[in-house]
């Protein structure tokens, strides 16, 4: 199942004042946390640097209902997972970033929450 | 014509038209209960002022919470933080039933296949599907729960699953887990009246089934109506309820 | 002579327009038992880009461009008050503050706007919205009682009334914090909104909005967007925000 991606995640507020579109970010990582809940889900995962050290990242995403809606569950990522997220950093410049997609290991990718479709 | 014939005509075409609402039982109106039920399922001594109360826990009879041994530690441990560790107290949505008896009003709406029920406090509301739908897949989880009902006579019966496990029955720290399923019953009793029932089951926290029995008074319209209760974050970052509305003054 | 009078009265008939003809400009709408149209079911907003500035915006990071949804004044422009546009500019330059990010009622017309189901609820003397969106609620009575005294709030005192085949709905009692879109453009306490609802097709209810603000604008404005019934197998989902809501730095740590 792939639900496709380009468009920047929503909450129904405006997240343009809190991410950069200029820092764009891969992450490849391993979940630690997925926190299903509103205004924002918020995925917990470990990136891990040159020496293989874990990096903790924060990435939010849409809104619960956004997701529910696009075939996000609760237990949709579980710690251990091995994922790929495409985002965009935080203007601060903190290991937080705001999610485009969210690709798994099988490759399915989900759509993080798109402000250009319905919820 | 023959005068049989216009008699039996007029007699179905009113009977065809007869408005849809007398044919279904009316709970329609605002509805609140007089009791303290909200503080303590379990009845409570005399305090701060307000009376005694008697348990609302019809079944078992010694109106005590058949909690399973296991999960009375939990309880206790929740009745002891209960000022600060009340879902409640944070602005959670009430969950079920504990909204029915928070002490402020709901209103009930009906349309054909749906019964809505808005309550007061924190603006929640059910929508119970009554056109036999099926409830979601167990893992899918709602503070309030998810409402499928039906008729049985003049009472509604609302059979609530997947629940999400942060909601307290009261404020005497007795909870659930999200095995829970609460099946409500609710019995016009007078045009003023209503009895409400509800079955509490949740194997993971409780010996058996058991059941709370209450009453429920309309408030009188158009004076009455429900109003916004809306909270604020307090300098701590706190969601706080409105003081006029039980919150910190 | 027969051939002649058949001939001029045909040729007569045919500059008359037909009869069977029907007037379709005026949509008739399925209505309730009670006459009034049957606006129940689950809708929403069909201009999305006005979710996000309610005038016209180009598209942008993490924003959905389009056309302004005002109607009056003609130029799509809120005719702001000397010193206000700066306040809604301030805002902009704040969305941190944008009060629906920290889970309070968008308020209306605010309400309508979002890309989140509602729900219309006919029954009797009351017609109620449910929105999903911080599972915010308006009890609208349509029974003639006058508006409460003094009332502040998110959602805003409504009383609602037909006009033929519209419904009409007259709001105060807003508390004057709310936003009108993403983009930080306001109103404040002294607002008046009054809504009208016409359904116009069996799926399109349009929805239009007139803001009279004396201390934010200088003459009322109205806004008109599209609302588009969801398909039927569209339930409301609860939208719990307050049980999760956390500061953003508190995220991080």
């Amino acid at each position: 199942m792939t639900l496709l991606l380009s468009s920047p995640a929503l909450g129904h507020h405006s997240f343009g004042a809190e991410f950069d579109e200029n820092m764009p970010v891969t992450l490849e990582g391993t979940v630690v946390r997925f926190e299903f809940m509103n205004p924002h889900s918020w995925i917990h995962l470990d990136v891990e640097d040159e020496d293989g050290n874990p990096i903790r990242w924060a990435v939010e995403t849409g809104s619960t209902n956004a997701l529910f809606r696009r075939g996000w569950r609760k237990d949709s990522l579980r710690a251990g997972d091995r994922i790929r997220i495409d985002a965009f950093r935080a203007k601060n410049g903190s290991n937080t970033a705001n999610a485009n997609s969210v690709e798994l290991p099988d490759g399915r990718l989900f759509d993080a929450g798109s402000s250009r479709n319905a919820n | 014509m023959n005068p049989r014939w216009v008699f039996l005509c007029l007699l179905t075409g009113f009977g065809l038209t007869w408005p849809a609402y007398g044919q279904e039982p009316d709970l329609r109106g605002i509805w609140q209960v007089r009791n303290t039920a909200n503080i303590n399922l379990e009845g409570h001594p005399a305090l701060d002022g307000m009376e005694a109360s008697a348990s609302h826990v019809v079944d078992p009879e010694d109106g005590r919470i058949p909690y399973l041994p296991s999960a009375v530690a939990t309880r206790d441990e929740n009745y002891r933080n209960r000022e600060t560790a009340d879902p409640q107290t944070l602005c959670f949505q009430p969950g079920v039933p504990r909204a029915t008896y928070v002490p402020e009003p709901f209103q009930i709406f009906q349309e054909p296949g749906r019964v809505f029920i808005v309550y007061q406090h924190v603006h929640a509301y059910r929508i119970v599907y009554t056109d036999g739908r099926e409830h979601y897949d167990p893992g899918i989880e709602f503070y309030m729960g998810d409402s499928r009902g039906h008729w049985e006579g003049s009472t509604l019966v609302v059979d609530v699953r997947n629940f999400k496990e942060e909601t307290w029955l009261d404020g005497a720290g007795n909870y659930h887990s999200t095995a829970l399923r609460v099946v409500e019953r609710y019995t016009p009793t007078s045009t003023e009246r209503m009895v409400y029932e509800a079955t509490i089951e949740d194997p993971e926290v409780f010996e058996r089934p058991w059941t709370i029995r209450m009453e429920l008074e309309r408030l009188p319209e158009p004076e009455s109506q429900l109003l916004e209760h809306e909270c604020e974050r307090d300098e701590t970052g706190e969601w706080r309820h409105p003081p006029e509305l039980g919150g910190p003054g | 002579m027969t051939r002649l009078a058949i001939g001029v009265i045909a040729a007569l008939l045919s500059f008359v327009p037909s009869v069977a003809a029907q007037d379709d400009s005026a949509f008739e709408p399925p209505r309730l038992e009670n006459g009034r149209p049957n606006f129940r079911g689950i809708w929403m907003n069909g201009s999305i880009s006005a979710a996000f500035d309610v005038e016209t915006h180009p598209d942008a990071f993490g924003t959905r461009g389009g056309q302004s949804a005002i109607v009056d004044p003609p130029d799509g422009t809120l005719p702001y008050l000397p010193g206000a546009r700066e306040v809604a500019q301030d805002n902009n330059l704040h969305r941190e503050r944008d009060p629906v990010s920290h889970c309070h009622p968008h308020g209306p017309p605010r309400a309508m706007l979002p890309p989140f189901p509602m729900q219309i609820v006919q029954d009797g003397d009351y017609v109620v919205f449910l929105y999903e969106t911080e599972h915010a609620v308006r009890i609208i009575p349509t029974d003639g009682r006058p508006h409460l005294d003094g009332y502040s709030s998110w959602s805003g005192d409504s009383r609602g009334r037909w006009e033929g085949d519209t419904f009409v709905i007259d709001v105060i009692g807003l508390n004057g914090r709310q936003w009108l879109d993403q983009a930080g453009n306001y109103l404040d306490a002294n607002a008046r909104v009054t809504e009208r609802l016409t359904m116009i097709d069996p799926d399109t209810i349009e929805y239009e909005s007139t803001v009279d603000d004396p201390t934010v604008y200088s003459e009322p404005w109205t806004l008109r967007v599209p609302l588009r019934r969801r398909p039927p197998d569209v339930e409301l989902l609860e939208y719990g925000c307050i049980e999760g809501d956390r500061d953003f730095a508190d995220v991080v740590n």
